[in-house]
């Protein structure tokens, strides 16, 4: 649905895609989690647990089965038990607590007994064309062991306990798209929700929370017996999927281009949507006042020992505050009330706030918005292939005029080019080296794409046909046809580039992550340092159960007061 | 033993994109002449033609290749595939383009077949022995005798009228020989720095084990 009103830009690439911004984007309705959620609840999906081979030690299987209108998935959980001293969040760790695959269909019982002998060993297993993802998962051991040894008394463990971890396990992997194996992204054409961008691996996390819900609530009853007590729903809900996350994640929006433009211009499309609206109703501002103060008790909740992100979140809480009174004081009665909040926000919040506000204004506005999620998948074949009859002069104005940042650093400065991107023969795990420290450079990935695109235009400056087409030049310089490619690629794609330079001693990985975590859905994001970050994933969602009988996409900020059980 | 037990078997076209492009890169192709290498394989196999075994061949032959030192040999088909691409305008518009002597020549096909989609037009790819057309709607093999060959003398692209029965890509993986196999992942190992204490310390963040 197009708004009535006069169109409004969406915001410059020049602002959007820079790393500060980047590292402080929040999630939007068009986040996986809940575009997920949306659209299995809209469809009438139906969810049980067909399978639960559980012993008293909590080791064994079970199977999820979750049946849509045209195809049914099953989670198949592996549960093990694992000492604490081999108990690491690191993607070189080679024993989890649990291990998961989303089968796609129902499995046999032979199909099992194959994914019993893959799946517990991730990385070093194999899978088939039948799964579509391998994750594993371990335990918040504090959390845990205080969540069985009150219910086993017949009691309810503590709410404030619960908040302070927020998970009972969490992943340290979810891998998709024919990985090991798996079923590739091409053979999940024409499946409907399926086919948008990480929703397999969504689909993954949310029934693996629900297993690890029936587990701690099973190990209560094996060791409370008839006096062990279930979780009470409202409680229940207030747990997530923790998920660790280090720098193999952070590779990807720069190695997917077209796909993180669309990302992007998604959101980007719906902010401008909304500013374009001459006024918001009665109901429309009450919503957003409803989200506002909730996103305000989302912030009290958001705790972290990473001292940036601490500071970060007490301007955010002020900010907020000053966004409430605003409210309060008649701006969004204004005329083209979300155009001024936006103004107002970027000339007097913090990026953390301006994108924050930028998200919750997008709340009241689902008809508005939410059909822009089909919009964020891409072939990217179709961005692949160079135009080799562009003639050098055009490919020379692209630079001019898309990557200014990449033109701007002296790359001999050391501190400009004081990291390399290099991918450790160790499980293939993405690491970040020091140039001037370390040995190892030589292995460096395509991940300078700025100095790469000056090297391109230093090339091209010195390059006398430039009416003559980029093939000749391709011909005499194979070496620049990966920066050829993305000038190219940007040119109809403004948001496809992360506008600053990543081999910078600045530069801060978690950025990176934190942007692909927000369009995950993630909330209150927990920096552990600098290349490496803690996130809860579906806290306050619905469980499977109950997905129906609750209201449509209105857990991700959490609710004001308790829900009743 | 079943098949997905098997450490070797099939590969997604994902692993088989990801892995050629390693290998090509520690072959010593740049970057962007890697890229071309995995989307190459990747489309052929897509199509159930051998374009991993192709590339594993086409990287221990010695060939002309534009971006090492070496010039003498037949040319190479990651970067006559690439010229391919890059002038393909050149062929729907005058006709015809000659490659001469080509090492691995099949992977040329890929690029025919994605520059024959991207401008809407049939194109012929030939050597001895080897016919095939591809048009927008798929792939048409008319001869393939020698479609695996090491080295073809006469490959030539043509602007195609028409196509005969066209097949779409219909498969998402492909089981790739094993001598083949092994030899990419060699080659694609030489792009990973060897592990060391301080990478492991430093480089990914953190080394802690979990203790909330």
């Amino acid at each position: 649905m197009q708004p009535n009103s006069a169109p409004m830009a969406r915001r410059p690439a020049s602002e959007v895609m820079r790393l500060a911004r980047l590292g402080s984007a929040h999630q939007t309705r068009l986040s996986f989690m809940r575009s997920l959620l949306r659209r299995i609840r809209q469809e009438g999906w139906q969810f049980e647990r067909p399978v639960w081979q559980i012993d008293s030690r909590g080791v064994g299987r079970a199977v999820y089965r979750a049946s849509g209108p045209t195809h049914t998935y099953s989670l198949v959980a592996f549960s093990h038990d694992l000492p604490d001293s081999a108990r690491s969040d690191r993607v070189i760790a080679t024993a989890w607590d649990a291990t998961f695959t989303l089968f796609d269909g129902i499995p046999t019982e032979t199909g099992l007994e194959r994914l019993s002998r893959n799946v517990p060993r991730q990385e070093a297993g194999r899978l088939s064309e039948s799964e579509l993802s391998l994750s594993r998962a371990n335990r918040s051991v504090r959390l845990w062991d205080y969540v069985i040894s009150k219910l086993a008394g017949g009691l309810q463990p503590d709410a404030a306990e619960l908040d302070k971890v927020g998970y009972l396990m969490r992943t340290t992997a979810v891998y998709g798209s024919g990985k090991f194996g798996a079923c590739d992204r091409a053979a999940l054409l024409g499946r409907g929700v399926m086919e948008a961008p990480f929703h397999i691996e969504m689909l993954s996390v949310w029934l693996i929370r629900t297993f690890t819900l029936d587990l701690v609530e099973h190990m209560a009853q094996v060791a409370g017996g008839t006096r062990a007590a279930r979780l009470n729903p409202a409680l229940r809900r207030r747990l997530g999927v923790g998920n660790s996350t280090g720098l193999g994640m952070a590779p990807f929006l720069v190695n997917h281009p077209a796909l993180l433009h669309a990302w992007i211009d998604a959101r980007e499309t719906a902010i401008a949507r909304v500013r374009a609206l001459p006024r918001a109703s009665a109901e429309e501002q009450a919503r957003f006042q409803e989200m506002l103060a909730r996103a305000q008790l989302n912030a009290m909740l958001w705790t972290t020992d990473h001292q940036v992100q601490q500071s970060r979140c007490t301007l955010l809480r002020d900010e907020l505050g000053q966004v409430a009174r605003r409210a309060q004081l008649g701006l969004l009665d204004s005329a083209y009330p979300w155009n001024q909040l936006m103004l107002w926000a970027g000339t007097s919040l913090s990026l953390e706030g301006q994108e924050q506000v930028a998200a919750l204004m997008l709340e009241p506005y689902a008809r508005l918005v939410d059909d822009l999620a089909t919009t964020m998948q891409v072939d990217e074949q179709d961005s692949f292939r160079i135009d080799g009859a562009m003639p050098v002069r055009q490919l020379r104005d692209l630079i001019d005029e898309n990557y200014a940042w990449a033109l701007a650093p002296d790359y001999t400065v050391p501190e400009h080019c004081a990291r390399f991107w290099y991918v450790s023969a160790e499980k293939l795990e993405p690491r970040l080296g020091a140039r001037h420290e370390e040995s190892g450079a030589e292995y460096e990935q395509p991940l300078d794409v700025g100095r790469a695109i000056a090297a391109l235009m230093a090339c091209l400056t010195s390059w006398e046909q430039e009416a003559g087409p980029v093939l000749a030049f391709l011909r005499r310089h194979p070496e620049h046809r990966h920066a050829v490619r993305r000038v190219q690629l940007s040119a109809s794609r403004c948001y496809a580039e992360i506008r600053d330079n990543l081999i910078s001693e600045e530069m801060l990985p978690i950025d990176i992550m934190r942007c692909k975590l927000s369009f995950f859905g993630a909330t209150r994001f927990d920096p552990r340092s600098d290349r490496w970050v803690r996130i809860c994933m579906f806290q306050n969602a619905p469980f499977p159960h109950e997905l129906g009988d609750m209201p449509e996409d209105d857990w991700v900020y959490p609710p004001m007061a308790p829900l009743a059980a | 033993m079943n098949e997905a037990d098997s450490p070797t078997a099939r590969l997604s076209l994902t692993e088989i994109d990801a892995l050629c492009r390693k290998a090509a890169r520690g072959g010593g192709c740049p970057w962007g002449m890697a890229e071309e290498a995995g989307r190459a394989s990747r489309w052929l196999a897509s199509h159930g033609l051998p374009g991993p075994e192709a590339l594993a061949a086409l990287l221990d032959t010695p060939r002309n290749c534009r971006c090492g030192a070496a010039t003498q040999g037949p040319g190479c088909a990651l970067n006559l595939g690439a010229e391919l691409s890059d002038a393909a305008e050149t062929v729907a518009k005058h006709g015809t383009l000659q490659f001469g002597v080509v090492a691995s020549p099949l992977l040329m096909l890929a690029q025919a077949g994605q520059a024959a989609q991207a401008l809407n037009v049939s194109l012929t790819l030939q050597w001895t022995g080897f016919r095939a057309t591809c048009s927008p709607d798929g792939l048409w093999i008319e001869r393939d005798e020698s479609r695996d060959t090491a080295v073809a003398q006469d490959v030539v692209c043509i602007l195609a009228s028409s196509s005969g029965p066209a097949r779409p890509p219909a498969s998402s993986s492909r089981p790739v020989d094993s001598a083949a196999l092994h030899r990419l992942e060699t080659l694609a190992a030489r792009t990973c720095a060897p592990a060391t204490d301080a990478s492991r310390a430093r480089g990914a963040g953190a080394a802690n084990l979990d203790k909330d």
